[in-house]
């Protein structure tokens, strides 16, 4: 068997089943294009009517910030869409098949259920987000040129400033890094998932919740502790924190990168804070980013050991 | 002769039902064996246990492999069709045949097209479009483009009608069965597989009650219908059962000579069916 073929088709197979991959993030993309052009109508009304009055003089704006801004903040919202749209396709991944017991006819080829397993966090993980990065990348050039057309029919020609392919291919690349350690932090919620997927009989979306929820109840009440809560939603925000440039201080402390769980930064040093291959990069060196993996690998086994034994609803 | 599955002591049991119940069995290559049983019985459980699905206690080898162990090494030379239409519905017919080619080492492209192009469905069609039917002559074209060893076939026509089981086996039959190839089938249609078997196997509550090629079935048992006075004469050599028919009797007879036998009556050889149920109603006897 050539193995490259037989990943590929895997990979393949989850898109022919979980259309959504690629419909949402084409939709979020003529969404945002339809909201362009709207918002550009709107801008050539109010300036015909007068409402506008252009300066015209634009020089000392901070373009490559405005350029990295646009491009991560348009990803933003996409992201935040594709991070539910995973959760539901890992949820009902390792479900569907088995509901509909066309698991018997997956398992009748020379697959392990190891292969399979990790073929389904790998669409979670990678294709996923490459799907909704070249929906982003196609979506962010149509509303750039919207946006300098619009902007030279009422007189402003940015086009100078904000030409800048290197910058805009750098931000792009730091995008899909962003992409890559963002699936690989979210590993233990991935993996939890998964785990969840291949055990339920039905109702895979209240034992996801439940389970973790009950076993912070429990904590709270009996032992009067929160450390689940903090460690779970401490570990979705810090992400967030982590991969912003610049430092942060609490209290007029420098604390360094980052910043935990409920501790509030009240000043913001350096710049923009927009994230960059070396803020990325940093998470690396956060032992969350390893304990998470850990924890992660382990309901993958799960998931795994699951497949292998109890496929049948 | 290859020994392609042995079983020893194959044992399973569920809480405290026991599914299978240190069962003895051997299928060797070039056979055709069909597994017949009560619901219940243990029929799935064992084809369970030898396509890896389920864990068991007991010995079993399957073409040198422990399915609980080596389960992606035995399915390049296993198949298997467990039901009807567990194809899943959003697959299209291109799609099925672009996975298995690239993920199977023995399929064949070329035979699964020639297979369709005898049947009406399109490449472009979902599964969910096919009729019952038609996805199950679609995962025969699939299955029967592997050149596997061993085919396991659980219950592949329950819920078609006729003209779709007549063709399924005659398909099995005369394009797939050669005699480097060896078909387990489980079925409750026992008339339709009649013709097709080499070799028979009854299991009734968990145990192996009978497993004969059909030629020691045709010599062993004997189907006798006995006019009134005689019935006296043919209770007296223990048949395995007996039953009314225009006024006569028909008499179930387990190796008794032909010679006195004959004297009897006229001597049949007994359908699967019938045996069956003889065969059962002793077991609970």
């Amino acid at each position: 068997m050539n193995t490259m073929r037989a990943y590929s088709a895997l990979a393949k197979r989850e898109i022919w089943e979980h259309k959504s991959l690629w419909i949402v993030p084409a939709v979020i993309g003529c969404l945002g294009i339809l909201f362009a052009l709207y918002g550009f109508g709107a801008l050539l009304l109010a300036a015909h009517q007068g409402m506008i009055n252009i300066n015209g003089d634009i020089t000392g704006v901070n373009s490559i910030e405005g350029v990295r801004a646009f491009i991560f903040g348009s990803a933003a919202f996409f992201n935040t869409v594709m991070l539910f749209m995973v959760w539901f396709y890992l949820m009902d991944t390792l479900h569907a098949d088995r509901k509909d017991r066309s698991v018997l006819f997956w398992k009748s080829l020379p697959l392990s259920d190891t292969t399979t397993v990790l073929s389904k966090l790998f669409t979670g993980m990678v294709t996923a987000p490459a799907l909704m990065l070249a929906a982003v990348i196609v979506t962010e050039i149509i509303t750039g040129i919207l946006f300098i057309i619009a902007l030279s029919l009422i007189g402003v020609n940015i086009l100078p400033l904000v030409f800048q392919p290197g910058t805009i291919i750098l931000a792009w690349i730091t995008l899909a890094f962003a992409l890559m350690v963002q699936s690989l932090w979210l590993i233990p919620f991935f993996g939890w998932f998964l785990l969840c997927s291949a055990w339920a009989r039905k109702l895979v979306l209240a034992w996801t919740v439940l389970i973790p929820l009950g076993a912070m109840l429990v904590e709270r009440l009996f032992i009067g502790t929160h450390y689940l809560f903090n460690a779970v939603f401490g570990h979705l925000g810090k992400l967030f924190t982590l991969v912003m440039s610049g430092h942060y201080s609490v209290n007029g402390v420098t604390i360094g990168p980052g910043i935990g769980f409920g501790e509030k930064p009240d000043v913001f040093a350096g710049h923009s804070g927009l994230m960059t291959l070396g803020s990325l990069a940093r998470v690396f060196a956060q032992p969350e980013m390893w304990i998470g993996a850990v924890i992660g690998a382990v309901f993958v086994a799960g998931a795994i050991w699951l497949r292998r034994n109890r496929s049948e609803i | 002769m290859n020994m392609l599955i042995q079983a020893r002591g194959l044992s399973k049991h569920y809480g405290g039902l026991r599914a299978l119940d240190k069962v003895d069995f051997d299928i060797e290559e070039g056979r055709i064996v069909g597994l017949i049983g009560p619901n219940g019985a243990g029929k799935t459980t064992a084809l369970k246990a030898i396509l890896g699905l389920t864990n068991f206690e007991g010995e079993l080898d399957v073409l040198g492999h422990d399915p609980r162990i080596s389960r992606r090494q035995l399915m390049q030379d296993v198949c298997f069709i467990a039901d009807v239409a567990t194809l899943p519905r959003w697959l299209k017919v291109a799609n099925a045949i672009e996975f298995v080619e690239a993920v199977h080492p023995r399929f064949s492209r070329e035979r699964a097209r020639h297979f369709l192009e005898r049947t009406k469905i399109s490449q472009k069609s979902k599964v969910g479009q096919l009729s019952k039917g038609m996805v199950t002559q679609l995962h025969l074209a699939l299955i029967m483009a592997i050149d596997a060893k061993l085919l396991v076939l659980d219950e592949p026509t329950i819920g078609l009608d006729i003209l779709y089981r007549k063709e399924f086996y005659s398909n099995l039959l005369n394009d797939y069965f050669d005699e480097k190839r060896t078909i387990l089938i489980t079925t409750h249609q026992v008339e339709e597989v009649e013709k097709l078997l080499t070799h028979l196997m009854f299991i009734s509550n968990g145990k192996i009650v009978l497993d004969d090629s059909m030629e020691v079935v045709a010599e062993k048992f004997a189907e006798v219908l006995v006019a009134q006075d005689k019935i006296a004469a043919a209770q007296a050599l223990n048949p395995i059962n007996e039953r009314e028919i225009f006024g006569k009797k028909l008499f179930l007879f387990e190796g008794i000579e032909r010679a006195k036998l004959a004297a009897l009556g006229e001597i049949h050889t007994p359908s699967i069916a019938d045996l069956f149920v003889a065969k059962m109603q002793g077991a609970v006897q």
